[in-house]
């Protein structure tokens, strides 16, 4: 542990850890700081003032975000020179900063209006700009760009280039021309974005948002013709309460049940049905691949096999490293294989018109959006899913029709399709996709439940970067002799950047696994680019608490287990890896490349 | 104009970070492109330096002497700096606009000149001051103009 | 044309060869005692020359002033597996242009100050990082360093001495803030040139983040001087807080504009009347110094000799030494709106006060500019200014209103009256 330092703040002695920044020492003596730029999951940029502060014998304010503490230091905050500066720096972002709040996606949300309330900002310093000097950039199926609300606090850019090693974002220009732009000034639909939505997640304004489908989900609903089937994914669940007030890690998947019939949808299902569904198709394709790999020596197969249910992930490797897209699974992502086993099997089932059928996901998540659009995504003949929603949009579907989930009864989901397991469930959580197809994939082999107790593979939880285990797999089943003894190697990663250090190691050839499991958003689903803001490790944390709680909490745990899917195998596609199954669940991937630019 | 990828290969064999020339050698891409950076060719320094274009173009875009425009053949920056405005060159700047009919950062019709202002060009003790690509001039006075425009028409 | 500012000075240090030797001879430089300093330097204790550098009392001329050898004894004390120095040859202020001239008149005394203080240092690698505009400079250090190699004066084993310094020339792409050391290191890594959040400082994590020395060419062009003739020759010249010869430039409404070389002996107004030989198109309304973010300076204070100690006592300073006389028949108005529009295009755009400032101080003052400007305006203006002074990253956005400040204070009336 390093040096303890004292800073004295306002008067509150506090010891902080050298090179600890004087901010967090302000929060360690409970002092608050006006914050703009700074976001506990990025890289310190320093660059909007607004936290500023006196430190005595300087001359000048320093910005506490950005100032180091290697020696004892006496910080003053609330003077009328720090006063003064903060408010003038805000009266220059607010001069700059078009856009009617009313319309705003972010009003009632906002870090730059709560801080110009906070502040005392109570009139124009300067000619505010007036009309728009932006085209929003709306060509993206996730994220929309409206720039005359940017402030120029970079967030975006610490997110895509440090945290998530995209490149999509970067300043562009000097002096007073500077912009947040992408490269060569093109629409974010042309670049190498993978939708993550984290930048969206991280904006203090309304200069970033998801594309909204709302509206024609409104439209499809009050159509006669048309069935409006509804299926939610887990991580919304733990997370759409606080768009009610409600604190994070709240579960009220039994509510927004009722919420969502009332708001219109037909029927309501659990997208973990499909995850049990997924982890069938993958659990076999990987040992289909370590059958072919180890017992055939067939070289064209390739290992370790990744989960591709994440779709920012997909489009990531697609983009960042074309040569290994052999290495993904081939299984769509649950919202994609349940669309496509609605519009057939079920739409048989319930007796209605696929043609006739509208799927609305609601998801955690910004490239669901995307994914649901790739032409591929048609196996039955239809739009495998018509829709993906955010967890914000759902929640402005529900006020807007005055449902709030404080009111509602607690209502299960709809039959036939309705339940997943609680392997489905932490799908949601980072680990989780890993953690659900070992429970399956060690019984298939063995014959025996996982050794962990009560079924948790703790190894793979939490949100440590990257994280493994291995599993040796003994006294297998007989029709498994080839895999006695061995060791299965996993890894499991959230955040691209962390999926990158492994894709590195796989072009370097030194990555030793079996099965990967990558989430393209920190935390896993839970920390979706569609979910509510602000996000933070803590709120992420609260979050995967209460997808791990539901888990524990459902009867079935194993998705071999879940009664339903056994059922659509009877009746529908035979066994995991059937033709059906590849025809329906599973796709391929397109080579994009890195300079991929569109015109 | 199709971009030479080759020669943009060429002159990026000597890359390295180490060498801190990445300035250097994008000022010979962008003349052997023709005094400016089309999108070609930003994409294949970005392939070579192994840099994301996003921070090709973030580079590009932040020095004033790199366009990702067309420009013509010649390029005349007039000085707008205060000692060379109190001596002149707001008017020497309006001569050129006049001769070239063009405005500011603009290139003329035959592509041959692009005129534009510069920062300080570090000549002030010779104001006003332009340069034509290179070549610096002080002491411009209006009825030299013609004489040195006329050496690169 | 190469450019040739006069050189209005006689009894030179730094100026003494240029103009009279081909700059593009390294022997004609030998021959007028070159390389003489380096040979002395390579047989001496390294932290020697460090204190001899810091006993000169020589300060950095890039225009803030830092006393040279405490600067490299930072770098001196870091421990690092390389270690860097840099030449800043960004010369931006408008009115400044005494590197190029030494660049372009005397390359090798720059080379040899900075062989010098490597090996005091420890660098093995150095840069002389010339902006993009300066053509010929390139060129001529391009010439010089080779030509160094070949003699052995720069490259392996330097003068048998077991040293190796390795020196390139990384240039600009036309951005003022380059100018600032920390922008000027992510320019040479290949960066857009922004200022970086400090500490670390560079001397203690620098370029490629190893320690690195950034000091400007006239700073490094005294060294060859201090360690042939000593630290007492030098601190003889001029004033004992601010010893040495500085560079002036005088332009603007002169009559003799050029470059002078004298010691801080003399006043602002002597250097226009003796060297400059006085204002032209009428009496002096004002003189800034320094280059647009320096300070101006009435009639009054050109008058007194500005020693560094009372450029402190009255928070002035003359930067780079560029002094660009502007006469009575000037606007003080249309002067801000120059040095304003300069700052809203050359601010690199990364921190709040300087990009949004620049941009209003700019729109205020063409309010006044229009006739347009009221008292309250002029209110906004100065809280503004203060601000700025005092809030962002780095010297450009705090320097820039220098200016405008000063104007505020002595030309107030006529502001108003616009």
């Amino acid at each position: 542990m390093s040096e303890m330092i004292k800073v004295n703040i306002d008067g509150i002695e506090v010891e902080v850890e050298s090179g600890a920044t004087v901010l967090s020492a302000c929060e360690k003596a409970g002092v608050k700081v006006p914050v703009l730029c700074h976001h506990p999951d990025l890289n310190v940029a320093g660059v909007c003032r607004v936290c500023m502060v006196e430190i005595e014998g300087m001359g000048n304010l320093q910005a506490s975000c950005a100032y180091p503490v290697t020696q004892p230091l006496t910080v003053k905050t609330k003077t009328n020179r720090v006063r003064k500066a903060r408010r003038m720096n805000l009266d220059l972002v607010l001069a700059e900063h078009y856009g009617d709040c009313y319309t705003c996606p972010r009003n009632g949300n906002c870090e730059l209006r709560t801080l110009a309330d906070e502040y005392g900002v109570d009139k124009f310093k300067f000619p505010h700009v007036d009309k728009p000097r932006y085209a929003k950039d709306t060509k993206s199926f996730s994220i929309i760009r409206d720039q005359d609300k940017c402030i120029h606090c970079k967030r975006c850019i610490r997110t895509c280039i440090d945290m998530q090693k995209v490149n999509v974002y970067e300043t562009a220009n000097k002096g007073h021309d500077v912009e947040i732009q992408v490269a060569l000034n093109k629409s974010i639909a042309d670049v190498v974005c993978i939708n993550c939505g984290q930048c969206v997640n991280r904006c203090p304004t309304g200069a970033l948002w998801t594309q909204d489908v709302s509206d024609q989900v409104w439209e499809d609903i009050e159509n006669p013709d048309l069935f409006v089937i509804m299926q939610t994914a887990p991580s919304p669940r733990a997370a759409i309460g606080e768009e009610f007030g409600y604190p994070p890690g709240t579960r009220v998947t039994k509510k927004l049940n009722a919420a969502m019939r009332r708001a219109g949808f037909d029927k309501v299902l659990d997208t973990n049905f499909a995850a049990d569904l997924t982890i069938m198709e993958e659990g076999t394709e990987l040992l289909e691949r370590l059958h072919k790999v180890i017992v055939k020596k067939d070289k064209s197969v390739k290992i370790p096999m990744f989960t591709s249910c994440s779709p920012g992930w997909v489009k990531f490797i697609e983009h960042y490293y074309p040569d290994h897209l052999d290495h993904l699974s081939t299984c769509k992502s649950p919202q994609q294989m349940y669309g496509a086993v609605i519009k057939t099997y079920y739409a048989e089932k319930i007796g209605i018109d696929p043609s006739k059928i509208r799927t609305v996901a609601l998801m955690p998540c910004s490239a669901k959006k995307y994914e649901c659009n790739r032409p591929e995504m048609n196996a039955s003949g239809y739009r495998d899913v018509d829709y993906g929603l955010t967890t914000r949009e759902m929640a402005m579907m529900l006020k807007e029709a005055g449902l709030h989930l404080a009111d509602m009864p607690t209502e299960e989901f709809d039959p036939v399709l309705g339940e997943g397991s609680g392997a489905g469930m932490i799908f949601g959580a980072t680990g989780g996709v890993m953690e659900a197809a070992i429970r399956t994939v060690y019984e298939l082999v063995t014959g025996r439940p996982v050794p962990f107790e009560r079924l948790n593979i703790t190894p793979v939880r939490g949100m440590e970067a990257i994280k493994e285990a291995s599993l040796k797999l003994e006294k297998v089943k007989k029709e498994y002799k080839w895999l006695e003894g061995v060791e299965l190697k996993i890894a499991v990663a959230h955040g691209t950047a962390n999926a990158k250090i492994l894709m590195d190691k796989l072009v370097d050839g030194t990555l030793d696994y079996h099965f990967i499991e990558v989430m393209a958003c920190p935390g896993g689903c839970l920390g979706g680019g569609g979910q509510p803001i602000p996000t933070t490790p803590e709120i992420r944390k609260a979050r995967a608490n209460a997808i791990y709680q539901e888990d524990e909490e459902i009867e079935i745990r194993k998705s071999h287990e879940n009664p339903l899917i056994q059922k659509l195998y009877k009746e529908f596609l035979g066994k995991p890896g059937s033709h059906k199954s590849h025809e329906l669940l599973h796709t391929h991937y397109t080579k994009r490349g890195q300079y991929f630019v569109k015109d | 104009m199709s971009v030479n990828l080759e020669r943009i290969r060429e002159i990026f064999s000597d890359y390295s970070p180490e060498k801190g020339n990445f300035m250097v050698l994008l000022h010979d891409v962008q003349k052997a492109c023709g005094n400016w950076l089309p999108e070609e060719a930003l994409m294949e320094v970005s392939k070579l330096a192994k840099m994301p274009l996003n921070k090709v173009y973030g580079f590009v875009s932040f020095y004033t002497m790199f366009s990702t425009q067309p420009r013509g053949k010649h390029i005349i920056r007039v000085c707008k700096d205060g000692p060379c405005a109190v001596k002149g060159s707001l008017m020497l700047a309006d001569l050129l606009m006049k001769e070239l009919d063009v405005d500011m950062g603009e290139t003329t019709d035959d592509n041959h000149f692009t005129l534009e202002e510069t920062a300080c060009i570090g000549t002030c003790t010779a104001s006003p001051a332009m340069m034509i690509d290179d070549e610096v001039y002080g002491n411009v006075a209006p009825e030299s103009l013609n004489s040195i425009l006329k050496k690169y028409r | 044309m190469k450019y040739n500012a006069k050189i209005l000075s006689t009894d030179n240090v730094l100026l003494k060869n240029v103009g009279n030797i081909d700059p593009l001879k390294i022997d004609e430089y030998i021959a007028n005692g070159g390389y003489e300093a380096l040979k002395k330097a390579v047989t001496m204790d390294r932290k020697a020359i460090i204190d001899s550098v810091s006993d000169s009392g020589l300060r950095g001329r890039g225009g803030a002033n830092f006393p040279t050898g405490r600067k490299w004894l930072f770098t001196y004390n870091a421990t690092a597996d390389q270690k860097y120095l840099i030449i800043n040859a960004d010369e931006g202020e408008p009115g400044t242009v005494k590197d190029r001239i030494l660049m372009e008149g005397d390359p090798h005394q720059i080379i040899e100050g900075m062989v010098i203080a490597a090996y005091a240092i420890g660098a093995t690698k150095g840069f002389i990082y010339i902006r993009g505009e300066y053509n010929d400079s390139i060129k001529t250090m391009n010439a010089a360093i080779k030509q160094a190699e070949e003699k052995g004066m720069l490259g392996k084993n330097i003068l048998g001495s077991g040293f190796d310094f390795e020196m390139r020339v990384a240039m600009g792409g036309g951005a003022y803030i380059c100018g600032e050391e920390t922008a000027l290191i992510d320019s040479i890594e290949g960066k857009r040139g922004e200022p970086r959040l400090k500490p670390p400082y560079p001397p203690v994590e620098g370029l490629f983040k190893k320690p690195t020395i950034v000091n400007n060419v006239e700073t490094i062009a005294n060294v060859p001087h201090i360690i042939a003739k000593g630290s007492e020759w030098f601190r003889s010249l001029g004033a004992s807080c601010s010893p040495g010869t500085k560079l002036f430039m005088l332009c603007g409404d002169i009559n003799e504009p050029g470059i002078v070389e004298t010691p801080i002996d003399l006043s602002f107004e002597d250097v226009i009347e003796k060297f400059g030989k006085g204002a032209n198109g009428g009496e002096i309304k004002f003189a800034q110094i320094g280059g647009s973010s320096g300070n101006i300076f009435t009639p009054e204070m050109l008058k007194k000799v500005w020693t560094y100690e009372r450029c402190c006592e009255f928070k002035v300073s003359y930067g780079t030494g560029s002094i660009f006389v502007c006469n009575d028949s000037r606007s003080i108005v249309d002067h801000l709106l120059t040095v304003a529009e300069f700052f809203e295009h050359e601010s690199c755009g990364k921190c709040t006060p300087c990009r949004e400032g620049t941009h209003r101080v700019k729109q205020i003052i063409e309010d006044f500019a229009f006739g347009e400007g009221t008292v309250s305006d002029l209110e906004i203006l100065k809280e503004l200014c203060l601000i700025m002074k005092r809030s962002p990253i780095c010297g450009l956005g705090q320097a820039c209103v220098n200016p405008v400040l000063d104007a505020i204070e002595y030309f107030k009336g006529e502001i108003l009256a616009n």
